[in-house]
């Protein structure tokens, strides 16, 4: 079980933070990342109209591949967290609520946050709340 | 719902007390007198003062802290916001923390004020802080505990400067979910507290120039320390009374 | 038997006066100075003198009880007592907790009590005889109103009190204890 890393993707589709908890994936140049996850946005959109039931569903939710799997949550306001974990990695989804959670207080908070913007300064303090809490399966 | 009700009040009086002889025509005002029946909730409100008119704040108990608290996020929004507005009209980050100090004063001095009634008013011979480190201590403690919900968590002297004293707080709350960028790292939104401190002081006599700086120790990343350094007068007369 | 209440701001700017004229009986202040003062009637300034002196202050009160102004009842000479009486009040202050100061001041038939809130706001009450327990309680409901007051966020240490509803509720209470 490890959690390789967290992406924000804005609405317009562009990744504004990005970091790697945990060796185990390659790492990519950050424009590798950028077109990755505007590629994903893609997707996700198309996704989201596949339901045979009609009107739009959440769309893609889990993405997997062979060592890793991406888990992903939707907001409101359009705002995708991307969770890449290890398959065997259970707790996913209540990880992302939780990010979600630590998102709206250090980054909608925070006064030298821009919307939709990258995602940058988060102080020391902050920062280790960010991941840390997520990244720590026994506080969730 | 508590905004919008004064209006449909407001025009209930006005269709009946203006055009008393249109009413029974006019479908609108007979529309209006059905609502009439959902007055009496409050009864009070109507006969007392003119429609429309909120309950103002001499009608009100100073005393219900319980069920009017504020919402931790609601703050948090507003003081971002507060932040914000107040970076786009200042020059630098002394500005900055020179004006967060001002609105911050403004807070102080209807704390202190509110603090102090509702510590005292019951009591038979009310009392003010004339000394120094009592006033501190009740800073520190009260103040802390009426603006924050919990007491700071230290004061120190200065041992350099006789006139220098500080407060401790290991973890701000207005700064609990700032990120200063590092271009402007030595900023510390904590300034709007310390203008809470000077006002406090200022109004117990007590005139001081208080200041907020980053004090960050490994285990409290946002640890903040409040300055004050005291006018000459202040130690002064505190030397009197020791005499 | 009247009553003259002063709020003043840190800086000692007057923010709001109240005059209140009181049903209840005089006690009766003798005013020692006044018989050894001769009658300057010519000076210009000798309304405001024989005032001071307190001469022929008892003699505003007609007999329906109505207070005429003049004399000893001349606002500019309460205003002069009023400020007067400041001096020993921030003596005072600085010695003493209490922010009730009990007849702190006296001249003539005047007798100063002050109320010094947490926030060095003063009030300054001018009154004839002795109301302690009714004066104390007539403060801590000016104070009770003044930190609602203070509460409104247009509303300084510093600005003129005008509203009529702090008026209103001040009158009542002076109509209580006083």
């Amino acid at each position: 079980m490890a959690i390789f890393g967290l992406w924000v993707i804005n609405k317009a589709g562009g990744l504004v933070y990005q970091r790697n908890f945990a060796d185990g994936l390659a790492q990519l140049t950050s424009n590798e990342y950028l077109v990755l996850a505007g590629t994903l946005h893609g997707i996700h959109a198309i996704t989201s109209r596949l339901s045979p039931i009609g009107g739009s569903s959440s769309g893609a939710q889990v993405i997997e591949g062979e060592t890793f799997k991406m888990t992903i949550l939707l907001t409101a306001t359009a705002t995708k967290f991307v969770l890449l974990t290890s398959l065997a990695e259970p707790n996913a989804d209540n990880m992302l609520q939780k990010v979600y959670e630590i998102y709206s207080d250090a980054v909608m908070k925070n006064p030298f946050h821009t919307p939709e913007m990258p995602i940058r300064n988060l102080s020391d303090g902050i920062f280790i709340g960010f991941w840390g809490r997520a990244a720590c399966p026994e506080v969730i | 719902m508590a905004y919008t009700q004064p209006h449909s009040r407001v025009s209930v009086l006005s269709t009946s007390s203006q055009s008393s002889s249109v009413e029974h025509l006019s479908p609108a005002a007979s529309s209006t007198r059905f609502s009439l029946p959902s007055i009496p909730t409050t009864p009070g409100v109507l006969t007392q003062r003119p429609a429309g008119v909120r309950p103002n704040i001499y009608d009100r108990n100073l005393n219900k802290t319980r069920i009017t608290e504020v919402s931790g996020a609601a703050f948090t929004f507003l003081f971002s916001e507060i932040v914000q507005y107040t970076q786009k009209r200042v020059s630098g980050i002394n500005d900055l923390e020179r004006r967060l100090n001002t609105l911050g004063y403004r807070i102080g001095s209807r704390v202190l004020e509110l603090m102090a009634w509702r510590a005292e008013a019951a009591s038979k011979a009310p009392k003010r802080e004339i000394r120094f480190l009592p006033a501190l201590m009740s800073i520190h403690t009260q103040v802390w505990r009426a603006v924050f919900g919990k007491p700071a968590d230290a004061i120190e002297k200065s041992v350099e400067n006789a006139d220098e004293y500080m407060i401790v707080d290991n973890d701000p709350l207005v700064e609990r979910y700032i990120s200063v960028p590092k271009d402007m790292s030595q900023l510390s939104c904590s300034s709007f507290t310390a203008g809470i401190v000077e006002a406090v002081l200022d109004g117990l006599g007590f005139p001081a120039r208080v200041t907020a700086h980053n004090t960050p120790l490994p285990q409290f990343p946002s640890r903040t320390t409040i300055l004050i350094k005291l006018e000459k007068s202040v130690l002064e007369r505190e030397e009197i009374f020791k005499g | 038997m009247s009553h003259h209440l002063f709020l003043l701001s840190p800086s000692d700017t007057p923010l709001y006066s109240l005059t209140h004229h009181s049903s209840k009986p005089v006690a009766n202040v003798s005013s020692p100075l006044s018989s050894n003062l001769p009658n300057w009637s010519t000076s210009a300034f000798a309304g405001t003198l024989t005032a001071l002196s307190g001469a022929s202050s008892s003699a505003h009160q007609t007999s329906s009880g109505a207070v005429r102004m003049g004399g000893g009842q001349d606002r500019h000479v309460i205003q002069m007592i009023a400020n007067a009486s400041l001096d020993v009040i921030e003596d005072l202050m600085k010695s003493q907790s209490t922010m009730f100061l009990k007849s702190v001041d006296k001249f003539n038939e005047w007798t100063v009590s002050a109320f010094i809130t947490p926030g060095n706001m003063k009030f300054v009450l001018l009154h004839e005889g002795k109301n302690d327990d009714g004066i104390k309680a007539f403060f801590t409901d000016v104070w009770e109103l003044y930190v609602k007051t203070m509460l409104n966020p247009f509303h300084t240490a510093h600005t003129p009190i005008r509203s009529t509803v702090f008026d209103a509720r001040v009158r009542a209470s002076a109509k209580k204890y006083l």
